[in-house]
């Protein structure tokens, strides 16, 4: 598989590591990035425009929750697969999750829940 | 005297058995191990009863915090180990992703982490049971001791919130590690969230 480029933007360490080497395990040539929000995901977005994945959290400080980032990323990377991964599992944000065609996986991560994501890209 | 009748109780005794059986199971696939829950108590008691609960007071503690915001009211749920639990979590839950020595790197981030799913999980079956909204903040961690932790960071120090305290025993493969959670919630709150699921139930 050629190189891919990955962002996971999440405000737990822990979670973004936990992500990180499910992907990095099954794709070690993968080109990981890390936020620890939404806010700074987005002003990183510009130096950054061939991200193959996004993995989102919803509830993280700043301004802007992860759903509030995905009409930025469908209108600057229409080619890429977005993931919400969260442990909010309320049905307003999963029903947000299917209108908006985004994949929405529960916390806490597996790699059983992510890898068959990623195979397809 | 604030109280519940029994099929009150009852509902909400229902509503957080089926909660954590979700939320035991969450825990279990993040420490990959089996995680045995005794079957919860729920009691419903005022502040200076939660102060005294199970000797805690002074004892130091670790919590996270997840306020929330909706149909229900304003509260806060907390899940709380002791201090001298949560070291041995965060082993079982990291021990994958980073060598034993690096654990207690990861202690607040990996306890705060573990109380969000756990917290949100209890929070969205609520909602899901009661039909209630409820938006949930992100989570903070705190350590310290317990009274200065749950009982005196209340922001309304006059309002008369009963706690909702529902006790859980986790036993984990031979380590007994106790956790607890807390809902802070004003009483009339919580009567409406027992009638609500009382009137699903019927």
């Amino acid at each position: 598989m050629s190189q891919k480029k990955a962002l996971i933007v999440d405000d737990s360490t822990v979670t973004r590591l936990m992500i990180r080497k499910i992907i990095s395990e099954k794709y070690p040539n993968w080109e990981i990035l890390e936020a620890e929000s939404a806010d700074k995901a987005k002003s990183i977005l510009p130096e950054h425009p061939d991200i193959d994945l996004f993995s989102l959290d919803q509830n993280m400080p700043g301004t802007l929750s992860g759903l509030d980032l995905v009409g930025i990323l469908k209108s600057n990377y229409p080619n890429s697969k977005i993931m919400l991964i969260t442990a909010n599992i309320q049905d307003a944000i999963k029903n947000k999750a299917k209108d908006l065609a985004i994949v929405f996986i529960e916390k806490p991560v597996t790699a059983e829940k992510i890898i068959p994501e990623l195979e397809n890209l | 005297m604030n109280h519940l009748t029994e099929l009150e109780r009852d509902s909400l005794c229902e509503l957080f058995n089926i909660s954590l059986g979700g939320a035991a199971k969450l825990m279990s696939e993040m420490i990959s191990d089996e995680i045995l829950l005794t079957v919860p108590s729920l009691k419903l008691i005022t502040k200076s009863e939660a102060r005294n609960f199970e000797n805690l007071a002074e004892q130091e503690v670790c919590t996270v915090e997840q306020k929330f915001v909706g149909d229900i009211g304003n509260g806060s749920a907390f899940l709380l180990f002791h201090k001298s639990s949560s070291l041995e979590i965060v082993k079982m839950m990291m021990k994958d992703y980073v060598a034993l020595n690096e654990v207690s790197q990861f202690e607040k981030d990996a306890l705060s982490e573990i109380g969000n799913i756990i917290l949100n999980a209890i929070l969205s079956n609520l909602a899901k049971m009661s039909d209630y909204k409820i938006e949930t903040q992100v989570p903070e961690f705190f350590s310290g001791k317990y009274e200065e932790i749950l009982l005196n960071r209340n922001p309304n120090p006059n309002e008369d919130n009963s706690i909702l305290l529902v006790f859980i025993d986790y036993q984990l493969k031979g380590k007994e590690i106790k956790g607890y959670i807390f809902f802070i919630l004003n009483f009339d709150s919580i009567k409406n969230l027992s009638r609500v699921l009382i009137e699903k139930l019927k």
